[in-house]
């Protein structure tokens, strides 16, 4: 992630780091400071004081010695009353120090110290008493030896084992607020070289990293300048070619606007020509239809031959029942015939007349028999030829049925021209058109083209200036990456 | 189709007008009777026939004789019907349409058709010579010239049918 900060990114996370550091010194600094601080107000205000007030508790001791020592020597009452005001500053002070003692020594030396302070008391009032009485000097000396000088070497000597307890912690004291204020400098100390180590890393890897990446980028820039400049010369000598193949194609418009007008002209001919197309179409159509309600009519003829020939076929048909029964009869005649000419044979000689009959009537049955074999050849031939003429007619009405068929394929054929040729011009118009529109595009193009290889021109122009500006560039690429990587440089 | 039954009737009318034919009066003239038995063509003599007749019903009669077809009644009189073609000698075919009577003894006949009636001269029929072309009952042939037919005896076929009768008759007192 690092990798891709930007140069600013990088530098400012650098400083960052190092202010962070900075205020991490200056945080731990101002910490040792308060604890410096802090141990010496605890020193200066609680040891010191709690040494002072000692001082001020062995002065308000000496101060009473030296008031009843005053009223030993003169019996002046003024000496009882200081020693009261000692005995009070003494008090006042003993208080002070109970309030300020924190710890169980000293509050046992404190005890210590106010025994004795009353015992001490306790040995001046009855010497008091004493000197008070008039009693000899000599007794009340000897009684001060007796009972108030080892009460009072026994109270200094508490108060100074409070003195040197408290000189022991205000050394304490003293040697903590050193330590807590060495700590705070070595800490510091270390932070400041932590930083100073820091920041001669971050130089070095910022100076590296940065040095490298502009190396590499001004590499890059070196490169891509030679590579404009190459790009550059191909440019301007494509541009050259451009120019060249744009005042080609120039021509080539002109002739293509030439045979645009040829197409034009073209277009409005087959327009006419489809126009007359689809009249003459119209024209055959009607041809078509009337030649189709002919065929209609023929085959109406048709069915009617057929049915006149079915009807013949049928009347043929009873001529020939008919014929059957001539025939029959004809046989019979002639069966009668022969077996009357042989009954008029057997009756003799008067028989001969009724045989002349018999025999002609037997001729007469033949001949009709013969006759009604030629009707039924006839009939037979009739049939035949009817039977002809109907398949003939069937095939002539499948024929006339197929014609009939073809002539309105034909007629939807002629529909289908005539349309295709309603198409065809209304397409020679649109072709018209946008030939037409055409002429106008290519015109069009054709000063577009020309706009082109002037621009063409400039762009060759201008690649020259781009050929110079990049070798500028190269120059000031290897510039920089001379200041930036010398030994490379 | 008119002038063709006046013609007819013209012709019917002139054979009244004219003379009786001299060559039928005087015996020259045989008048003859074409018929089939199967596809053979045959003629028969008109005088040796007493009658001819067509769709007769023929009532079967069990015989041993094979050509007898049966018995028919023709103009009151019961007469045994043959077959023609098989006392020929032709296999048996379908039903006979045709019969003739014979004039001696009334036999019936049964022949397959009747083509017509023919008058042919005396001198047309020949007796048969042609050994291999001799049939049973046939001893003549007519030769017209436009037809040559064999002409069979009904004299003949009437003989062998009382010979077979005879036979018969004579083997049936023998077994009695």
């Amino acid at each position: 992630m690092i990798r891709h900060w930007t140069f600013g990114q990088k530098v400012g996370a650098g400083f960052a780091v190092t202010v962070a550091l900075s205020v991490a010194i200056g945080v731990v600094a101002i910490y040792a400071l308060r604890s410096v601080v802090g141990n010496k107000d605890r020193v200066i205000g609680v040891n010191a004081q709690l040494l002072i007030d000692a001082q001020k508790l062995d002065a308000s001791v000496e101060r009473k010695g030296g008031a009843g020592r005053g009223f030993l020597l003169t019996r002046e009452e003024r000496f009882v009353g200081e020693m009261k005001d000692a005995r009070a500053q003494f008090t006042t002070v003993m208080g002070q120090l109970k309030q300020n003692g924190g710890s169980e020594e000293e509050r046992r030396l404190l005890a210590a110290i106010e025994r004795s302070e009353a015992e001490h008391q306790q040995a001046f009032d009855q010497v008091i008493v004493l000197r008070r009485a008039e009693a000899p000097i000599d007794a009340v000396i000897r009684a001060f030896e007796a009972q108030i000088a080892p009460r009072r070497a026994r109270l200094e000597d508490d108060i100074q084992s409070f003195v040197s307890a408290e000189e022991q912690l205000l050394d304490g004291a003293k040697r903590a607020s050193t330590a807590t204020a060495s700590l705070a400098m070595t800490l510091v100390a270390v932070i400041a070289v932590a930083v100073v180590l820091f920041a001669t890393l971050a130089a070095f890897v910022l100076t590296r990293t940065l040095g490298r990446q502009i190396g590499t980028a001004v590499g890059q820039v070196q490169s891509s300048s030679a590579e404009l400049q190459a790009a550059a010369t191909q440019q301007a000598t494509g541009s050259k070619e451009q120019a060249t193949a744009m005042s080609e194609i120039s021509t080539t418009i002109s002739e293509l606007l030439a045979t645009s007008r040829q197409i034009t002209e073209s277009a409005q001919r087959v327009a006419q020509i489809a126009e007359q197309t689809a009249t003459a179409a119209r024209a055959g159509d009607e041809t078509v239809e009337t030649a189709h309600q002919s065929i209609a009519a023929i085959r109406r003829q048709v069915d009617l031959v057929v049915n006149h020939m079915l009807a013949l076929g049928k009347k043929s048909q009873q001529i020939g029942s008919v014929l059957e029964i001539v025939s029959e009869l004809a046989e019979q005649t002639n069966i009668l015939a022969i077996n009357a000419t042989i009954e008029a044979a057997g009756a003799g000689e008067s028989g001969k007349r009724f045989a002349v009959v018999a025999e002609e009537i037997r001729k007469l049955a033949d001949r009709v028999a013969g006759s009604t074999k030629e009707i039924r050849g006839l009939i037979d031939d009739v049939r035949s030829a009817v039977n002809t003429t109907v398949m003939a007619t069937e095939t002539g009405s499948k024929a006339v049925d197929a014609g009939s068929k073809q002539f309105g394929h034909v007629a939807v054929s002629f529909k289908q021209i005539a349309d295709l040729v309603v198409s065809t011009t209304e397409a020679a118009r649109e072709i018209e058109l946008s030939t037409k529109q055409q002429m106008t595009a290519v015109e069009q193009v054709n000063v577009a083209i020309r706009n082109v290889a002037q621009a063409s021109r400039e762009t060759e122009a201008s690649s020259g200036q781009t050929q110079q500006t990049a070798s500028q560039l190269a120059f000031l690429s290897k510039d920089l990456l001379r200041l930036v990587q010398p030994q490379v440089a | 189709m008119h002038e063709r039954a006046d013609e007819l009737r013209q012709a019917f009318d002139r054979s009244f007008a004219l003379a009786p034919d001299t060559a039928t009066d005087t015996g020259t003239v045989e008048n003859l009777l074409a018929v089939r038995i199967g596809s053979r063509s045959y003629v028969l003599r008109l005088a040796e026939a007493s009658g001819l007749f067509v769709d007769k019903k023929v009532t079967w009669l069990p015989s041993p004789v094979s050509a007898l077809l049966g018995i028919a009644g023709l103009r009151g009189t019961v007469l045994p019907v043959y077959d023609l073609g098989m006392l020929l000698g032709c296999p048996k075919a379908a039903a006979p349409r045709w019969l003739l009577v014979t004039a001696v003894t009334p036999v019936g006949l049964a022949f397959d058709g009747f083509d017509g009636y023919l008058s042919v001269r005396r001198e047309a029929i020949v007796p048969e010579v042609r050994a291999e072309a001799r049939e049973r009952h046939v001893r003549e042939v007519v030769q017209a010239i436009d037809l040559v037919r064999p002409l069979i005896s009904l004299a003949s076929v009437l003989a062998s049918i009382e010979n077979r009768a005879s036979h018969d008759g004579s083997e049936r007192s023998d077994r009695r």
